[in-house]
C-alpha cells in the first residue's frame, strides 16, 4: 500500500519542486491576466512573450542585499519566513492529485500521504501558518510591520472558524455515499474524492457542489479560503496605503521572496482543496474509469485544470473587487460568514440523516 | 527507525521545555513552547495516536499559543523584568515540587507495566478517529453533550464580562 | 468499528436537562425583553418545573448513560434544596441588581446554568461527570462573581476565584487520571464510573492485591483536594473570604450554600460508593480536616469587622460541620448532612438577605458597626436577623440546632467522639460572634446621625424570601419530626 522509501524521497522532492514551479508561473499568470483585464500588456521582455519572467525575478531577488534591521530580533526575524513557507509546502502532502502511476513495478501515488486524519492535518497546518506572518511583524521591530502582523493573525483566526466549519460539510456528505458502504463520514481526503464518483441521472457528476447544501458550503469555503491566504479583497495584511508593506516591510531579498512564495503556494493549495472538497478532485465523469498510466495522467490533468480554474477565479476577483475595510472584514467574518457556515453545517447534518432514513 | 525518531523528539522536547523556562524573552518562551507541543505531537504519532497528534497541533500549538503570542505582543510584555520576586520562597519551593514531580514520574514509569491491565491491542486503536468517535458517541455521549453547555456558558461569560466596558464608556 | 449509541434515558437526567434547556430559554428571552421581572419570573417557573420533574421521577432508582449519572431519592432531595436555594437567591437579586446598576439578563441564565451544573454534580456517578459538573458550576460562578466588575473588589474576587479554581481543576483532572490508570478497563460501563471503581477495588482485594497503592491514594487525594476547594475546607479555603466579600451579595448567598451542598454530595458518593474499601485510609484524615475547618472558621470569624467576611468564615466553619456528616459515611450521616444543608441554606441565605436590604448603591460590603441601632430603623428586619444568627449559632428551637444535633449524632455513632467534642466547643466559640451581631443591632447607638437615616430596601421579593427563610427555620426548629422522618426514610432507603 505504501511506496518504497526511495520512491517516497524522490516523490517528495518532486512535489516540492512542482509546487515551486507552480508558484513561479502563477505569478506570471497573475501579472499577465491582470494586465489583460486592465488593458495593459504585462511582462513581455524576458524570453518569448515574457515566459522567462519568473526566472528573471528569482535571479534578481537572490542577488539583492539581505538586510537585517538593527533592532530586529535576529533569531525570530530569520525564523519567520521559514515558518511561513513550510506549512504552505506540506499542505500538499494530503491532497489527492490523481490516480496511481506504476513505473517499472514501483507504485507512485499522486496522494502523497493517504492518512485517516487528512482533514485534521490540514487544519493543524493552516493554523500553524499564522505564526510566520505574526512573528515577522513582531521581529521587525517596526510599527507598521507589527500592525500588519497583528492584523493578519486576527484575520486568519477569525476566518479559520468559518473555514473549519465548512470543510466539515464534505466530511458529512462523505457519509452519504461512502464507497466502503459503512455510512460513516471520513476525514480522509481520498475517501472524500471516492465518494464523489459517478453521476446523477447519467450526466450530472456526483460532486459535492451539486448537493442541496454543498453549493452554499462551497461559496463560504471560497470566501474563507481567500481570507485565509490573505488574497484580495482580504489583503489588509499588506495594505500598502496604510501599512507600507505590512509585515514584510523590513524584509528583503530571498526572505521577502519566501513570504511571497508562501502566499502563492497556499493559494494553489486552497484551489486544490476547493477542487477536492467540492468538485470531485481528479474525478470527471467518463474519464475516471480509464486505467493504467494514461488514466493516471488524465486524472492529474483534470485536477490541474480544476486548480487553474480556481486560480483564475482568484485573479479575476483581485482585478474586480476593491479591498475591504478592516472593521468590515471582522464584521463580515464573525457576524455573517460564521453564522452562515454554522447553518450550512447544521443543514447538512439534517440532510445526511434524512437521506439515510429514506 | 522508531527509536531514532523517539530519541530525537525527546531531545527536542526536553530542550524546548528548558528553553521555554530559561529564556528571558516572553516571545522566545512562547516559541519554545510551540516547539515543545509539536514534539509532543510527534510522540503521539509514535504511539499510534494520529488524532491526538493533529488535535495537539491544532488546538495547543495553533489556537492557544497564537492567542498567547497575541497577548504578549499587544501588551509589549516580552521583556518583562523578573528581577525582584514578590514572594522570595517561590523559586526554591518550585524547584522542590518539580523534583517531587520528577520522582513521582519515575515511580509511575517504574510501576508502569502494572498500571493498566487492558490488552495492548485495545490501546492501539485508541488514537484513530473512528475509534475515538465511537467512544465519544457511545460511552462518553453525555459528557460530550454537556460540554457544549459548558462552552456556551464560557462564551456568554466572556461577552458579559467584556461588553460592560463598552457600556461604561457610553455612560461617561 | 462497531458503534452502539446509548439509550437516551431522560428520566434519570430529567432535572439537570430541563434546567439547562430552561437556561437557554432565559438566554433567548433576554434577546427580546430587558425586563428583569419577566426574566426572574421565567427563571423561577423553570426552577419550580425542575423540582416538579423530581416529583415525577420520585422513587426511581437507576443509572443511565453507561453508569454516568444516577437517579435516587437522596439526589432528588438535595436537588430540591439546591433549587430552593437558587429560587431564594433570585428573590434576593431581583431588586438588588437594578439598585446596584447591574441589570443584565444573562444573570438569570448563568444562575440557572450554575444550578444545572450542581444538579449534574449531585447526580454524577462518574469521575468525568463530576469534573464536568464542577466546571459548569464554577465557570458560571466565576462570571457571576465578577458581575459587579466596575467595582474593583468584584473583579479581584472573580480573578482570584478563577485562578485558584483553575488550579483546583488541575488537581481534579490529574487525580482522575491517576485513578483511571489504576482501575482496570471495563467494557460495559465507563471505567471512571464510581461503580466500576468499587467493583475493581473489590476484585483486587479478593485477589489479594494491596489496594492502598500510592497511585490510587494520590489520585483520591487530588480529587478530594479539588472538591474540598469547592467546599472551602481548610486548608483549601483561602479564596473564600475575598470571593464572598467581592461578589454581589445575592451571589454570595447563593454560592455559600449551593456549591458546598453539591460538592459534598459528590464527596459522599465518591467515598461511600467508590472508595468504601479504603475507608480506614481516608476517614481519619478527613476527620482532622473537618476539625481544623470548624476551629479555624469560627476562631478567625471573631476577628472580622466586615459582615460579609464574617459570614464567609462562618460558612467555612459550617462546611466543617457538614463534613462531619459526610465522613461518618453512614446512611445516618448522609441524612444528617441533608438536614444540616436545609437548615444552613435557609439560615445563610436569610442572613445574606438582611445584608442585601441594607446595601446601598456602590456599597461593597457592610461593616459590623453599620448594624448598630438597626432595631430602631427596622424592627422586623432585626428580629429576622436575630433568628438567623441564633440558627447559625445552633441555639435550640432553630433549624441550626437540629442540623448540628443530627451531624453530632452521626459522628458519635461513627465512633468519632473526639470530633463531636471539637464540634461542640467550636459551636460555643461561634456563639460569641453571632451574638455580637445581635448586641450591635439592639443595644448600640448608630455611629452617626447619617447612618441612622440610611434607607432599608426591604422590597416585596426580599420580604417574601425572608419570610420563607424565617418560617422554614422555625418549623424545622420547633416541629422537626416530619422533616426528619422524611429525610431519614428517603436517604436511608437510597443507601439501601
Amino acid at each position: 500500500m505504501y511506496e518504497s522509501l526511495w520512491v517516497m524521497i524522490i516523490h517528495s522532492v518532486l512535489l516540492a519542486l512542482a509546487a515551486l514551479t507552480g508558484f513561479a508561473y502563477l505569478t506570471l499568470m497573475e501579472r499577465k491576466i491582470l494586465a489583460r483585464m486592465q488593458h495593459r500588456v504585462g511582462p513581455n521582455k524576458a524570453g518569448p512573450r515574457g515566459f522567462l519572467q519568473p526566472l528573471a525575478d528569482a535571479v534578481k531577488l537572490m542577488f539583492k542585499e539581505d538586510i537585517m534591521p538593527a533592532d530586529a530580533d535576529r533569531w525570530v526575524y530569520t525564523l519567520a519566513p521559514i515558518l511561513a513557507t513550510i506549512p504552505a509546502v506540506i499542505i500538499f502532502a494530503v491532497i489527492p492529485l490523481g490516480k496511481d502511476f506504476v513505473f517499472f513495478g514501483e507504485r507512485v501515488t499522486l496522494t502523497f500521504a493517504n492518512i485517516d486524519i487528512g482533514l485534521l492535518y490540514l487544519l493543524a497546518v493552516t493554523s500553524i501558518g499564522v505564526y510566520g506572518i505574526t512573528l515577522a511583524g513582531w521581529a521587525s521591530n517596526n510599527k507598521y510591520s507589527m500592525l500588519g502582523g497583528v492584523r493578519s493573525a486576527a484575520q486568519m483566526i477569525s476566518y479559520e472558524l468559518a473555514f473549519g466549519l465548512t470543510v466539515l460539510v464534505p466530511v458529512m456528505l462523505t457519509a452519504w455515499h461512502n464507497p466502503s458502504g459503512d455510512g460513516l463520514g471520513s476525514l480522509n481526503l481520498t475517501t472524500m474524492v471516492d465518494a464523489q464518483a459517478g453521476t446523477y441521472l447519467g450526466f450530472i457528476p456526483r460532486w459535492f457542489i451539486f448537493t442541496p447544501t454543498g453549493w452554499l458550503a462551497f461559496i463560504v469555503f471560497l470566501i474563507a479560503a481567500t481570507a485565509e491566504v490573505t488574497r484580495a479583497p482580504f489583503d489588509l495584511v499588506e495594505a500598502e496605503q496604510e501599512l507600507v508593506g505590512g509585515y514584510a516591510t523590513e524584509y528583503s531579498s530571498m526572505k521577502f521572496a519566501l513570504f511571497f512564495m508562501a502566499e502563492y503556494m497556499k493559494l494553489i493549495a486552497m484551489s486544490a482543496l476547493a477542487a477536492t472538497f467540492f468538485l470531485g478532485g481528479w474525478r470527471f465523469p467518463g474519464l475516471e474509469n480509464i486505467g493504467g498510466n494514461w488514466g493516471a495522467l488524465i486524472s492529474f490533468i483534470v485536477m490541474l485544470v480544476k486548480i487553474i480554474f480556481f486560480l483564475f477565479l482568484s485573479i479575476w476577483v483581485r482585478a474586480t473587487f476593491p479591498r475591504i475595510r478592516y472593521d468590515r472584514l471582522m464584521d463580515f467574518g464573525w457576524k455573517r460568514l460564521l453564522p452562515v457556515s454554522l447553518a450550512t453545517m447544521a443543514a447538512t447534518a439534517v440532510f445526511v440523516v434524512l437521506v439515510d432514513q429514506l | 527507525m522508531e527509536t531514532v525518531i523517539f530519541i530525537t523528539t525527546a531531545i527536542v522536547a526536553v530542550g524546548a521545555a528548558l528553553g521555554m523556562v530559561l529564556s528571558s524573552n516572553a516571545v522566545h518562551s512562547a516559541l519554545f513552547l510551540i516547539l515543545n507541543f509539536c514534539a509532543v505531537a510527534v510522540m503521539y504519532l509514535l504511539l499510534r495516536a494520529p488524532f491526538m497528534a493533529a488535535v495537539q497541533v491544532t488546538v495547543y500549538a495553533g489556537a492557544i499559543m497564537v492567542l498567547f503570542l497575541f497577548v504578549i505582543m499587544l501588551l509589549g510584555a516580552e521583556k518583562a523584568d523578573l528581577g525582584s520576586e514578590p514572594i522570595g520562597w517561590q523559586k526554591p519551593v518550585g524547584v522542590l515540587l518539580g523534583a517531587v514531580l520528577l520522582a513521582e514520574g519515575i515511580y509511575v514509569a517504574y510501576k508502569g507495566i502494572k498500571l493498566v491491565d487492558a490488552p495492548i491491542t485495545a490501546a492501539l486503536g485508541i488514537g484513530q478517529p473512528t475509534t475515538l468517535s465511537a467512544v465519544l458517541f457511545s460511552k462518553y455521549l453525555l459528557p460530550f453533550e454537556v460540554i457544549s453547555i459548558l462552552l456556551l456558558v464560557a462564551i456568554v461569560g466572556t461577552v458579559v464580562l467584556t461588553r460592560r466596558t463598552v457600556k461604561l464608556k457610553e455612560a461617561e | 468499528m462497531p458503534f452502539n449509541p446509548p439509550s437516551i434515558d431522560l428520566t434519570v437526567l430529567g432535572m439537570p436537562a430541563l434546567l439547562m434547556a430552561w437556561g437557554m430559554l432565559v438566554l433567548l428571552i433576554d434577546l427580546f425583553t430587558s425586563n428583569q421581572r419577566v426574566l426572574a419570573t421565567v427563571s423561577l417557573i423553570g426552577l419550580i418545573a425542575t423540582a416538579g420533574v423530581g416529583l415525577l421521577t420520585w422513587g426511581t432508582q437507576r443509572t443511565a448513560f453507561f453508569d454516568m449519572v444516577v437517579l435516587d431519592n437522596f439526589g432528588t432531595v438535595v436537588n430540591w434544596i439546591l433549587l430552593g436555594a437558587t429560587a431564594l437567591s433570585i428573590l434576593l437579586a431581583l431588586d438588588y441588581l437594578p439598585r446596584q446598576n447591574l441589570m443584565r439578563g444573562e444573570f438569570y441564565a448563568l444562575l440557572l446554568f450554575a444550578t444545572s451544573g450542581m444538579l449534574l454534580l449531585v447526580q454524577a456517578n462518574d469521575l468525568v461527570m463530576i469534573f464536568i459538573g464542577v466546571e459548569l458550576l464554577s465557570i458560571s460562578l466565576y462570571v457571576l462573581t465578577g458581575f459587579a466588575v466596575p467595582r474593583i473588589s468584584s473583579g479581584e474576587a472573580a480573578m482570584k476565584y478563577l485562578l485558584l479554581g483553575a488550579f483546583a481543576a488541575g488537581f481534579l483532572v490529574y487525580g482522575i487520571a491517576l485513578i483511571y490508570g489504576f482501575v482496570a478497563a471495563n467494557d460495559a460501563i465507563s471505567s471512571t464510573s464510581l461503580t466500576a471503581i468499587s467493583q475493581d477495588l473489590a476484585a483486587k482485594q479478593a485477589a489479594g492485591i494491596a489496594i492502598n497503592d500510592p497511585i490510587i491514594l494520590t489520585g483520591l487525594g487530588f480529587v478530594l483536594i479539588a472538591l474540598g476547594f469547592k467546599v472551602s475546607m481548610v486548608p483549601f479555603h483561602a479564596w473564600t473570604p475575598d470571593v464572598y466579600e467581592g461578589a454581589p451579595t445575592p451571589i454570595t448567598a447563593y454560592m455559600s450554600v449551593t456549591t458546598k451542598g453539591a460538592a459534598l454530595v459528590a464527596i459522599i458518593r465518591l467515598l461511600t460508593v467508590a472508595f468504601a474499601a479504603l475507608r480506614p485510609e481516608w476517614q481519619f484524615i478527613f476527620a482532622i480536616l473537618a476539625a481544623l475547618t470548624m476551629t479555624y472558621g469560627n476562631i478567625v470569624a471573631i476577628a472580622q469587622k466586615n459582615l460579609k467576611r464574617m459570614l464567609a468564615y462562618s460558612s467555612i466553619a459550617h462546611a466543617g460541620y457538614m463534613l462531619m456528616g459526610v465522613l461518618s459515611a453512614s446512611p445516618l450521616g448522609a441524612s444528617a448532612f441533608v438536614i444540616y444543608l436545609v437548615a444552613y441554606a435557609l439560615t445563610n441565605i436569610g442572613a445574606f438577605a438582611v445584608l442585601t436590604t441594607l446595601e446601598n448603591r456602590g456599597m461593597a460590603a457592610l461593616e459590623l458597626q453599620d448594624l448598630r441601632g438597626l432595631y430602631r430603623r427596622h424592627p422586623w428586619l432585626s428580629v429576622a436577623m436575630v433568628i438567623f444568627m441564633f440558627s447559625l449559632a445552633g441555639v435550640p428551637l432553630t433549624a441550626g440546632f437540629m442540623g448540628k444535633f443530627a451531624v453530632f449524632q452521626a459522628a458519635w455513632d461513627a465512633d468519632l467522639k473526639w470530633l463531636v467534642l471539637v464540634g461542640v466547643l467550636t459551636s460555643v466559640i461561634s456563639a460569641f460572634f453571632y451574638l455580637r451581631v445581635t448586641v450591635q443591632m439592639f443595644m448600640e447607638e448608630p455611629v452617626s446621625a447619617e447612618a441612622a437615616e440610611r434607607p432599608v430596601f426591604a422590597t416585596a421579593p426580599l420580604v417574601v424570601g425572608l419570610t420563607i427563610a424565617v418560617v422554614g427555620i422555625i418549623i424545622l426548629g420547633v416541629v422537626p419530626s416530619q422533616v426528619l422522618n422524611f429525610v431519614n426514610n428517603t436517604v436511608v432507603a437510597a443507601a439501601r
